[in-house]
Order: C-alpha cells, then structure tokens, then sequence
C-alpha cells in the first residue's frame, strides 16, 4: 500500500469486514533488520524504503481508532529470528524482498559465510476490533 | 515466527479471512487450515503465482488468490470476520 491515501484505502478494506469483526496488523519496525553468523553482527539490511510505509499504515490504524472505527485490543512486539544455513540463503532470501535493499558491503560478507546465519527482525502485531 | 505471532494475535478459526500483502503465501498456507475460507491479495502477479502453487492440494478449496493492489481490492461489503494486514517487505 502507497503511504498516501492510506486511511482512504483502509476505510474501504474496512467496509468488508463484519461489525465486531477482527482487523489483525502485522507490521516490521525499526531499527533495520540486524544479520548475525557466529554470534558476530555482520550488519544490518536497510529497511529505508519500507519503512515509511509500514509508518503510514499503522498511523492510518491509529487513526480509524481515534475516529472510532476500530479499537485496539491488543499489541505485541516480536523479534522475529529466521535462521539461514548459509550467507548465500540469506542473499536468495532477500532478494526476493520488494522494499528492503541489502547493502554491498553486508552481501560481501555473507558470500562468504557457509555456516549458519541469522536474521533479526522486529516486529509489531497489534490486533483491533470493528465496533 | 510470523506466524506463531499471528496466531496468538487472534482466532482465525472459522473465520472468513481476507489477507492484505500475501507475497509469496508464507503465511497464507499457515493461516488456511484454521481458516473457513481466505482471500489472498498481493500486487504481484509473480508472488501470487508462487503463492497459489505452494500450497497444499487439500487446502486450495479454501483459498482464492486475487491480484491487485490494496485499494483495489474486490470484495463485498461485511463479507469477512478477520482483515489482517500482513504488509510486504
């Protein structure tokens, strides 16, 4: 979703959804994405271009709440934990990624992990309710 | 993970579920065996397609794939019980 017009777009989502029906958002959030092999940090991805927009849909949430529309019942923040075999699966990973850019030096240093690597991601799960 | 997280978020079971951002359906497949029925929408034609053929033969009577992007989403009004917003990296 582009960040602008998303309280229009989310409105319209929203029509779909039953009256006390459940709205469940599952979102990153900052700081960028951390990659670690052997407990060393070989870097961090660069969420710069997503971010923004994960920004903008959760503000469009909070304000469809502050309208009333919806109301929040729960929030949970998670730190996600995928585990790669190799330096190699995360590139392949994240290169399928659409708005998350792997920078050059952190691809350099992963070409050359063969052991496992992990990725750290946190996240933000909030749960809201259609009155 | 994402997944567990999302489970705990809410009770997705018989429930009508319409899922924002697919992708490539990593989450859709978990979510689809709880789930009464479940539209899947994602702006790409290419992670749709990854996402409709991962899926489990027994479980694609449920799920229904849709390609577009979030403001044009085609649904009809208080057709579903659960939105979740699951949004593309």
């Amino acid at each position: 979703m582009e960040p602008e017009g998303v309280v229009d777009v989310l409105r319209r989502l929203l029509a779909a959804l039953v009256p006390g029906g459940i709205v469940v958002d599952l979102t990153m959030a900052p700081p960028d994405e951390t990659v670690e092999s052997d407990g060393e940090i070989l870097g961090h991805l660069d969420g710069s271009a997503f971010f923004p927009r994960a920004i903008a849909a959760g503000a469009g949430l909070n304000e469809l709440a502050d309208d009333g529309l919806l109301a929040l019942v729960r929030e949970e923040p998670v730190t996600v934990i995928v585990r790669y075999p190799t330096g190699s699966d995360v590139l392949e990973d994240i290169a399928d990624r659409r708005y998350t850019r792997m920078p050059i030096e952190l691809a350099a240093r992963l070409a050359a992990i063969t052991t496992e690597c992990l990725l750290y991601s946190n996240c933000l799960v909030r749960t809201f309710t259609k009155p | 993970m994402h997944l567990a997280a999302v489970l705990r978020a809410a009770d997705f079971s018989r429930q009508r579920v319409l899922e924002v951002g697919c992708g490539e359906g990593r989450l859709t497949w978990g979510i689809a065996p709880l789930a009464a029925s479940l539209l899947a929408v994602d702006p790409s034609p290419e992670d749709v397609n990854t996402a409709r053929a991962s899926g489990p033969s027994e479980l694609r009577h449920k799920v229904r794939f849709q390609v577009a992007r979030a403001d044009e989403v085609e649904i009809e009004p208080q057709s579903v019980d659960l939105v979740f917003f699951s949004w593309s990296l």
